[in-house]
């Protein structure tokens, strides 16, 4: 085969799927996925509930074996190997420590399986040096039922790390702390990342989440890889009207194809024709969404002069706003392209607007700034 | 006031119970130190009737059977019952039901009907093999089968393993099963797996379950009563003796066997207890201003760019979990 | 695939023992058991094989100790109903801190020797017993109460009162006080929401607390042999008598297959009431 000879030249801790599928039944939880990873990447593989994200993660692992495809890393192929042969380690859910061992004992875990034996004293260094990692070092004898959430994550962690795992798998890992704890830990995994300089694949339903730690994005739906790219690039050019939704705040507005110019591509509306830049081919009269962020536009007063700044412009009262300190977010009820969510930053000329709710105003934007996006439905794909 | 009254009256009532359940037995333990030889006439304490219990030779017999019995049919129904409790978790959902409809039948069959079919069963098997194991034994006195101390063993512990199958079942449902796959993800094999993680998890309620399987074997009387054969137990002598009718002796071997049981009781609920409390642990001190784990957090606020979706798309799986 | 093939095949390994012992020793005799049902007699006892439902049609003769045996269950299993579910109530509602120890309570002589405990009654209510302390008191002179269908109903109480009252005492322990507390609030009293909400939630584990009375009962021996006198005769004692005495031994198997015909109508007839009221496994509470 020819995979082998490129198999041989890659690095250790290279990791490719290829046509990853898991079927239960009739039902498809993952279904063709691929992607490689360079070592020293942190890839999130984000969507909802449902998505097949966690499937994916397990087969990964190694406690589900796929239905189809191949999982490689480095040199060999690893889709048949069982869990406890794989050099992958995993941070659980729940973190899955075992209750009947103290925390020094759960770190060791893995070094004590290792055959042949490591000498315990070595076992007891690398034990300590993997706790210091995680600042737990001062806890070893302690039961996991007597440690904090947070305390219990670290553990989790330094036992995923102990026998220098070449990929970590971390299951929603953040989920079950609370929102200070959970901020905190997130920037602690992103250095811990960085200075091991080994891959994280990590499985969030957090949008949020994925877009401030992660170097790459797979967006996940029904089992499938929609997107797989940069935090930056998902968010400014999402593959499609499911993934603008998904990923932050967007207005959209229905519309077709009309044509295309330059690198703007025209959307005929029920408002109008608006243009905006295509984040995948499209067709002429193909069901698209114009996508606005709502950072991306600008309010103005009904009659100011500013407004003949913007290429594109909608008339509407403000329905309700918030305010934020450094930004205000409001809703404006257009006549032409119905309820639009616009972000404006205090430091500007934002005063002037009149903020009351019924008070009159003009949204604006420019046409580079919108995206037109395909239109996605889930009845209409299965 | 009147909800008071009520309080009171059903307070009196369960006293009235209690002395219903214990009054008999605490008869019983008393009269077994009467010195006398009226049963019903407390003369005086002494200790009489249990030495002449512990030196009668059937007696004696009786309770080292029974002891063998409840023992022998104990461990095997530990060791049957925890292997088919771990395992039937790996077979396929028909294959589970299968067993377990069996270990229901063997905890809903009336002891009576399972005894007198062993007796059929037993003596219609040992009726064909005998001849053969005649013919084909090369020594000169073949053994011959029939019933015995190893039919009521045999009896004696389907019961068992149904019992310890079910308790272990209750316990194999609690646990956590990621994580055997933490201990595969962190290079165990599933042999090692079995007795670094499942196992310990298990360690009191298999206990447990052997004294469970322990006191009803040491009881029993019906299945015995069937498939004894020659072979005397406890249970049988004290009915037999019983029927002869009541004497202190009776009373002395009875109470030997209610401390004997009530032993039994305390070590399990000792064993099943403790470990509860020393998971159970309160969060120290020190780490008491961090929410403990699975406290179901609230979400983040998260970043400028996400914060508003949050709000719009409030996590589909945190609602639905 | 492979690994999952694998881990089938330990599996499977792992459970063998235990189905084989069950397969020997519980579903062969019961095979066996059927067998000898549809026999001949041995001209000494003992059984031939053949074929006959005579052994069947027979069991008329046998009718008395059947409908004997009913009887005293139902009416066993209604007075320890009675009996235990007052104290549930109290376990479960009022019994406050003391509830653990005071459950521990009611298990402890359910754990020692069924025969000792039915003995311990033989000795209470022998002429030696509770007569001569009303007689000495002046209250009752010759009272029998021992080897009476009393002293049976006394046994039976006695004997399988946890069986009854530990699945009550989960299903009112599981009920929400709020729902209760709602109750009384929307204006009922005590004893309607007592009717109306509290009653009706327990009737599961009323329920599986009289199968487990009800089943066991049905096969006893040992209470209608020493409390009883052998007066009331039981089908247990019917059983008994065929196999080890007469030695007849396609009659009592003959017997023995209708008494778990009947008891699979009454299991699954429960498990269609429960199915029904969505209550707790019958071995639940108890085990």
């Amino acid at each position: 085969m020819t995979a082998v000879t490129n198999d041989e030249q890659v690095a250790e801790g290279f990791l490719r799927v290829v046509g990853l599928s898991k079927a239960y039944g009739d039902v498809r939880a993952v279904s063709n996925v691929s992607f490689s990873l360079e070592p020293g990447t942190f890839f999130a593989l984000l969507g909802p509930s449902g998505c097949g994200k966690t499937t994916l993660l397990k087969m990964l692992a190694g406690f589900e074996s796929p239905s189809a495809g191949e999982i490689h890393l480095g040199p060999g192929e690893i889709t048949d190997m069982p869990a406890f042969r794989r050099p992958l380690n995993t941070v659980f859910q729940h973190y899955a420590l075992f209750p009947h061992m103290d925390v020094a004992k759960n770190v060791g875990y893995a070094l004590r399986q290792q055959r042949p034996r490591i000498a315990k004293s070595e076992i007891e260094s690398r034990v300590n040096a993997a706790l210091q990692l995680v600042q737990l070092d001062h806890l070893p004898r302690r039961r996991p039922s007597e440690l904090s959430g947070g305390q219990q994550q670290r553990v989790a962690l330094a036992r995923a790390l102990v026998a220098h795992p070449s990929v970590l798998l971390l299951d929603e890992p953040l989920s079950a702390l609370d929102a200070k704890l959970r901020v905190d830990m997130q920037a602690e995994l992103k250095s811990l990342q960085s200075r091991l300089g080994i891959s994280f694949i990590f499985v969030t339903h957090d949008q949020g989440e994925a877009l401030s730690m992660a170097d790459r994005i797979a967006v996940m739906r029904e089992g499938e890889i929609v997107q797989d790219t940069t935090p930056m690039d998902l968010y400014d050019r999402p593959a499609d009207s499911w993934v603008a939704g998904f990923i932050g705040t967007m207005n959209f507005v229905a519309g077709t194809v009309a044509g295309v110019s330059d690198d703007l591509t025209q959307v005929e509306t029920e408002a109008g024709t608006f243009s905006g830049i295509a984040t995948a081919d499209l067709n002429s009269g193909q069901d698209v969404r114009l996508a606005l962020r709502p950072e991306r536009l600008r309010l103005f007063a009904p009659d100011s002069d500013d407004s003949k700044a913007a290429e594109c412009t909608a008339t509407g009262v403000v329905e309700a706003f918030s305010f934020h300190g450094d930004q205000v977010d409001c809703t404006v009820r257009t006549q032409t392209i119905g309820a639009v969510k616009v972000r404006i930053p205090l430091a500007g000329t934002a005063h002037e607007i009149d903020f009351q709710s019924g008070g009159a105003v003009v949204v604006g934007w420019n046409s580079r700034d919108a995206r037109v996006v395909p239109t996605w439905n889930s009845a209409a794909k299965s | 006031m009147k909800t008071a009254r009520f309080d009171r009256l059903l307070s009196g009532y369960a006293l009235l119970v209690y002395l219903f359940l214990f009054v008999p037995i605490a008869v019983v333990v008393v009269f077994s130190f009467n010195s006398g030889r009226h049963v019903t006439q407390l003369e005086g304490l002494s200790l009489t009737w249990y030495e002449q219990a512990w030196t009668d030779p059937f007696i004696l017999e009786a309770l080292r059977n029974s002891l063998q019995i409840s023992t022998a049919s104990a461990v095997i129904a530990t060791l049957f019952g925890t292997a088919a409790a771990i395992g039937v978790t790996g077979l396929r959902p028909r294959a589970q039901r299968t067993i377990e409809m069996m270990t229901y039948v063997a905890v809903v069959i009336p002891a009576i009907v399972l005894g007198l079919s062993l007796l059929l069963a037993f003596v219609t098997f040992a009726d064909w093999l005998n001849p053969w194991l005649a013919y084909l034994w090369p020594g000169d006195t073949p053994p011959e089968l029939g019933l015995g101390k190893i039919s009521v063993i045999a009896g004696e512990s389907v019961f068992g393993i149904a019992v310890v199958m079910i308790v272990l079942k209750a316990r194999i449902a609690q646990m956590d099963a990621s994580l055997r796959n933490a201990s595969a993800d962190l290079y165990a094999p599933p042999l090692r797996t079995l007795f670094q993680v499942t196992l310990p998890q298990l360690g009191s309620a298999i206990f447990g379950g052997f004294i469970l399987a322990f006191t009803f074997a040491f009881d029993d009387f019906i299945i015995a009563f069937f498939t004894r054969g020659q072979s005397q137990t406890l249970p049988i002598l004290l009915f037999s003796s019983i029927r002869r009718g009541v004497s202190p002796a009776i009373n002395a071997i009875a109470s030997v066997l209610i401390l004997v049981t009530l032993l039994a009781l305390l070590l399990a609920l000792f064993v099943l207890t403790r470990r509860g409390r020393s998971t159970a642990g309160a969060i120290p001190e020190e780490s008491a201003q961090e929410p403990p784990a699975r406290g179901g957090g609230s979400p983040a606020s998260g970043t400028p760019s996400g914060g508003q979706a949050r709000v719009a798309d409030p996590q589909p799986e945190r609602v639905r979990r | 695939m492979t690994s999952t093939a694998r881990r089938g095949r330990s599996s499977a390994v792992a459970a063998g023992p235990a189905v084989l012992w069950f397969l020997l020793f519980m579903i062969a005799p019961l095979v066996v058991l059927f067998v000898v049902s549809v026999g001949v007699r041995g001209p000494g006892g003992g059984y031939l094989p053949g074929f006959t439902l005579a052994n069947y049609g027979e069991l008329e003769t046998r009718l008395v100790p059947i409908l004997n045996t009913v009887r005293f269950s139902l009416i066993g299993t209604a007075v320890t109903l009675v009996v235990a579910y007052p104290l549930a109530y109290y376990l479960a509602m009022k019994a406050g801190r003391m509830r653990m120890v005071l459950l521990a309570l009611i298990i402890v002589p359910f754990w020692t020797s069924m025969l000792i405990r039915t003995y311990a009654w033989i000795f209470l209510l022998g002429n030696n017993g509770i007569p001569e302390v009303l007689s000495t008191l002046g209250l009752a002179d010759d009272l029998r109460l021992l080897n009476t269908p009393f002293a049976i109903v006394i046994g039976i109480v006695y004997n399988y009162l946890p069986l009854m009252l530990l699945p009550i005492y989960v299903s009112l322990e599981r009920i929400d006080p709020s729902l209760r507390a709602a109750s009384k609030d929307l204006g009922a009293d005590r004893l309607a929401t007592f009717r109306q909400v509290t009653l009706p939630l327990s009737a599961p584990g009323v329920l599986s607390g009289c199968l487990l009375v009800f089943i066991p009962v049905m096969g006893e021996y040992l209470i209608p042999v020493l409390l009883g006198g052998g007066r009331s005769y039981f089908l247990g004692n019917a059983l008994a008598d065929l196999f080890l005495q007469s030695r007849n031994w396609p009659l009592g198997a003959a017997l023995a297959g209708s008494f778990i015909l009947l008891m699979s109508f009454v299991v699954v007839g429960y498990s269609r009431l429960t199915r029904r009221l969505a209550g707790p496994l019958p071995t639940e509470g108890v085990l």
